[in-house]
């Protein structure tokens, strides 16, 4: 043992070059798994614990009267563990001077005592006094707001100031930095005075012994129709998804992308450890001999190489596991700041560390295997043949896996290439399609001439178009929806609307009544086809409109009609609720001046208005998200293809290292370093080649995902975001190729010639 | 001396290893080799002989002293020249053979032609084959190195050497892995060589050297410590 012990070491510190290599290979494979698990261990458990820590609510009531004693009433009942009033109503909040958006004011029933959907304070005052709120953490990221400033509240005509009083964290919330608003919380009575809505109307119930939202729907289900539930039984309810963060399916999306990019460093260190032990133990082949030919047992042969391995596996590991600790717990932290919650873990558990230290001491012999038994098999005549260069199929072997692996960085590489060219593509599209610059929307319609006349001194806007729309029924055999479709109704000869169509037209006649759906609207409607008649009901009656169009837009479903039709049925006095404004000067700084000055002479007008909101903006937001996501992409693409081309540079090294003496001999026989150079950059280019046009044709399905999986997680899920190809990605991803392949073995082919020929030839 | 120089070694040491662990294989070695000689080089092992062919060859550059090669100045040309050079000038054969594993012995014939490229495209695979015929191992051509004996190894290495047509042949121990027959024939491809006026360097242990040997160079301890012409 002694010997095998000393044997292992002084093969670990002799080769330093191959053995950092092992152990660079090692430590990285056991980094990217160790990094996905420690951050799944954190994220799985603490964003659940943070959701649940709140008590999230089952079901939401909406009674249509006041019922003083329903509190009582659904207490008393066993099935309800525990019933909360909980307001809620959306007004505006100015976040910066002259920029406003959406505040979900909360009305709670008793700050002492809260049982479900519960809000933790964090800093400032743990209830609000009489006429102040308290304001959601994450809503400071996205404002001038904070403890002891006075928020300026909007609420339909009438501008309110309010006091923040204190800072509470609230994990059950989708986060507000994503959605764009701000959450407030008071007390039910300035609810009241707020909102000027009625309180104690909106009830939050949990149910006892409910395992899934089937059983919480059969609960409610059975609540409402009992006569002795007061004014439960004629209100309208909402189920929340059963006890599952809003955002949880980002999470999982993280998790999803972060195990890929895990199973690629395991991947790829798999295939790097054995190449590089396969090299080894090629190195030795004479050494088993010698050891078989003096008595040197397959077990005991198994047995050196097992220390030798075990080296690698101790040291890699010291290395590994720290390093997986600490990105998986940063990786958990960044989730954390996105979806807003707090990471509740201190200590890992058990089954982490061994799965770590496991996975440390087994991964080296897993990937050593093949090796180890193809050496213990080699016979004696075999070793000390005297074939003094070895064979060529492990070669072969290793070029493939050389190619595959680039094949992998490059198709990855460029699929964020042609992702961003789809976005982009969207982003130039929906500008092209949406021709105004402000849109103004109101809470409810009012006659034209009263929205037109707050904005008719501005000088920066050029046109105003106000149009209509309302909510629709949606009429078919084989789809219903529950609160109906959006009904844009806008005029006829729109300047400010120029959608690209998918099929068809946009509507053009002034007798009949002509409709256009967008591709969600399409989905919705079960496909129809151009040219057919839909029954839409339009505020209770069944109108016939014949389908002329298919609008290319990412966004809800949506019904576009020519509003004198819509004025005719629904709207006799057309009243209208939104207003499309374009700007004197187009520029995202004009745009953004005339938006504030809007905003103004909304909060002095006494218009009840819902939302502004500047195209601009809107696109600006959306691209700004999109970048970071892209660059974060393109970085990982970059490092996929940077880890692959480092496979390859070992590849080609350990071939180097192989062909030593054979070098030797080359040169000997005539070939200048230069030939001897070319011999393996033509080997080295012939594999990044066939791995790139491997990676090209794959980079096509992986794009083809990758954008129907992103316009899903950014747009909502069936919005589909249209494939492209970049142009500009393609050729980079050629060029980065290439210049990768040219240094992963050139640098290595140089090592070939950096020995004397007389060294060369005399390699072991 | 009735031949042209071919060869000259002046005062040629080499020393390898730092201060501690010096060694010093040749000491100020002096030696002219014309052409045509057919020379064997002798001396226990750790003599140096070895070290002395590579100093012949350029494989290896001397601590000390010149060595001159048909006019060329071996020990100050760069790698690149020096290897074009060797594959023109010199035919090496090894010990072990060293034949190109992963292709057919013609196309290790063929490989020295296309690095130098002295013999015109054409005519190389004509010239191999019959490199082949002369060394007895026509038959093997499309074979693979492996599938050969160690002897038709050894020969195909001959052939090798003498693909670019070298005024020079230098061998390593040719016959040390043969037995008696095939070093018989070894021997006598290089007496063929010498009779066509070839200049051939062997490293040898056998015995009966002056019935093999036009010249017999002796070293000991990085010396020459004798030199016996056979033939006149
Ligand atoms: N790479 C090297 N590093 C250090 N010393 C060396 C090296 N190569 C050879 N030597 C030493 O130089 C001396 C001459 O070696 P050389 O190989 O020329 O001997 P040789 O006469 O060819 O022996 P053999 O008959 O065993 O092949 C020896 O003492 C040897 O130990
Ligand atoms: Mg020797």
């Amino acid at each position: 043992m002694k010997y095998q012990i000393l044997k292992a070491w002084k093969d670990v510190t002799e080769g330093k070059g191959k053995s950092l290599l092992v152990i660079f290979a090692l430590a990285l494979g056991l980094w990217g798994l160790g990094s996905v698990a420690v951050s799944w261990s954190v994220l799985s458990r603490d964003l659940k614990g943070n959701f649940l820590g709140t008590s999230p609510v089952h079901a939401i009531f909406t009674l249509k009267e006041k019922d003083d004693s329903i509190l009582d009433t659904l207490k008393a009942r066993g099935e309800i563990e525990s019933a909360e009033f909980r307001d809620l109503k959306m007004l505006r909040v100015e976040v910066y001077p002259d920029s406003w958006i959406p505040l979900w004011l909360f009305g709670v029933g008793d700050f002492e005592n809260m049982a479900l959907a519960k809000i933790v304070s964090e800093s400032g005052a743990h209830k609000p006094s009489r006429g102040s709120i308290l304001i959601e953490r994450d809503g400071l990221l996205i404002s001038a707001l904070t403890i002891s400033s006075v928020a300026s509240v909007r609420n339909g005509a009438r501008n309110i100031e309010v006091p923040v009083e204190g800072i509470v964290f609230d994990p059950a919330l989708p986060p507000a930095t994503q959605d764009h608003f701000i959450y407030a919380y008071t007390d039910m009575e300035t609810f009241s005075t707020l909102s000027g809505a009625e309180s104690g109307k909106r009830l939050i119930v949990r149910f006892r012994d409910v395992n899934s939202r089937s059983e919480v729907e059969a609960a409610v289900a059975k609540l409402m129709a009992d006569s002795g539930s007061g004014g439960i039984a004629n209100s309208t309810v909402e189920v929340r998804p059963f006890l599952e963060h809003p955002h949880q399916w980002q999470l999982d999306m993280l998790l999803a992308i972060i195990g890929i990019i895990g199973l690629l460093a395991f991947l790829l260190s798999s295939i790097l450890v054995g190449q590089v032990v396969a090299a080894l133990v090629a190195k030795q082949i004479r050494q088993i001999g010698i050891l078989k030919a003096i008595g040197g047992t397959r077990a005991r042969i198994a047995g050196i190489f097992s220390v030798y391995l075990l080296f690698y596996a101790l040291i890699s590991g010291l290395i590994a596991i720290p390093l997986a600790i600490s990105t998986g717990y940063a990786f958990s932290y960044f989730c954390a700041g996105i979806l807003n919650f707090n990471i509740l873990t201190t200590s890992l558990p058990a089954e982490v560390f061994a799965l770590l230290i496991v996975s440390a001491l087994v991964l080296p012999f897993l990937f050593a295997f093949p090796t180890l038994i193809k050496a213990g098999r080699v016979s004696v005549r075999e070793a000390l043949g005297e074939t003094p260069f070895r064979h060529r199929t492990r070669v072969t072997g290793r070029v493939v896996v050389t190619a595959l692996a680039t094949a992998l960085g490059v198709a990855i590489f460029s699929s964020g290439f042609n992702l961003r060219q789809s976005l982009s593509n969207f982003l130039t599209s929906t500008g092209d399609s949406m021709r105004y610059d402000i849109q103004v929307v109101l809470t409810k319609p009012v006659p034209e001439s009263e929205f037109l006349e707050p904005f008719e001194s501005i000088s920066g806007i050029e046109r105003i178009e106000a149009w209509t729309g309302g909510r629709g029924e949606l009429q078919t055999s084989l789809a219903g929806t529950d609160d109906g479709i959006g009904i844009v109704a806008l005029p006829l000869d729109s300047r400010v609307m120029a959608m690209k169509m998918a099929q068809g037209h946009w509507f053009e006649s002034a007798s009949d009544p002509e409709v256009v759906l967008n591709q969600a609207a399409v989905e919705l409607f079960h496909q129809p086809i151009i040219g057919q008649t839909l029954s839409v009901g339009i505020a209770g009656v069944s109108r016939q409109m014949k389908l002329v169009g298919i609008a290319e837009e990412i966004d809800r479903p949506k019904i576009y009609i020519n509003d004198a039709f819509y004025d005719r049925w629904a709207n006799p006095a057309h009243l209208v609720n939104t207003l499309m404004i374009t700007a004197r000067d187009g520029e995202y700084q004009g745009v953004m001046a005339l938006k504030k000055e809007i905003e103004r002479a909304v909060k002095a007008s006494s218009l009840s208005v819902l939302d502004v909101m500047s195209q601009a903006e809107r696109v600006k937001i959306i691209a700004d998200h999109l970048n970071i996501i892209l660059i974060a992409l393109l970085l990982l693409a970059f490092l996929v293809l940077s880890v692959s081309a480092l496979g390859m540079a070992s590849a080609t090294s350990i071939t180097v290292m192989e062909r030593t003496r054979e070098i030797g001999v080359l040169r000997a026989i005539g070939a200048t370093p230069r030939k001897i150079i070319k011999i393996f950059l033509m080997e080295g280019m012939a594999t990044s080649g066939a791995g790139l046009i491997l990676g090209l044709i794959l980079s096509w399905p992986l794009s083809l995902a990758a954008s129907v999986l992103f316009g899903a997680i950014m747009f909502g899920e069936g919005v589909v975001l249209r494939y492209a190809f970049s142009p500009a990605g393609f050729w980079i991803t050629i060029a980065a190729t290439a210049v990768f392949g040219f240094l992963a073995s050139r640098i290595p082919a140089g090592g070939a010639i950096g020995l004397s020929t007389r060294e060369a030839l005399a390699y072991e | 001396m009735k031949q042209a120089e071919l060869v000259r070694l002046n005062e040629v040491s080499l020393t390898y290893g730092s201060n501690g662990t010096r060694c010093e294989a040749l000491r100020k070695i002096n030696l002219s080799i014309g052409s045509g000689e057919h020379l064997a080089i002798v001396g226990k092992s750790g003599s140096g002989k070895s070290s002395l062919l590579n100093m012949i060859t350029g494989i290896d550059h001397p601590s000390e002293g010149e060595v001159i090669v048909d006019g060329t100045t071996v020990h100050t040309m760069k790698e690149g020249p020096l290897a074009l050079w060797r594959g023109r000038m010199a035919g090496i054969v090894f010990q072990f053979f060293q034949l190109i594993p992963t292709i057919t012995i013609l196309q290790n014939i063929l490989l020295p032609m296309e690095f130098v490229g002295v013999i015109p495209k054409k005519e190389r695979r004509e010239r191999a084959l019959s490199l082949l015929e002369q060394t007895g191992i026509f038959d093997h051509a499309r074979k693979l190195p492996s599938e050969l004996s160690g002897g038709e190894q050894q020969r195909a290495a001959i052939a090798r050497a003498l693909a670019n047509d070298p005024p020079l042949i230098v061998a390593d121990e040719p016959t040390g892995n043969l037995d008696s027959a095939n070093a018989e024939i070894v021997l006598g491809i290089f007496r063929g060589l010498v009779d066509a006026g070839k200049t051939v360097v062997v490293v040898t242990h056998e015995r009966n050297l002056g019935k093999e040997y036009s010249r017999v160079v002796s070293l000991k301890d990085g010396m020459i410590v004798g030199d016996e012409w056979s033939r006149p």
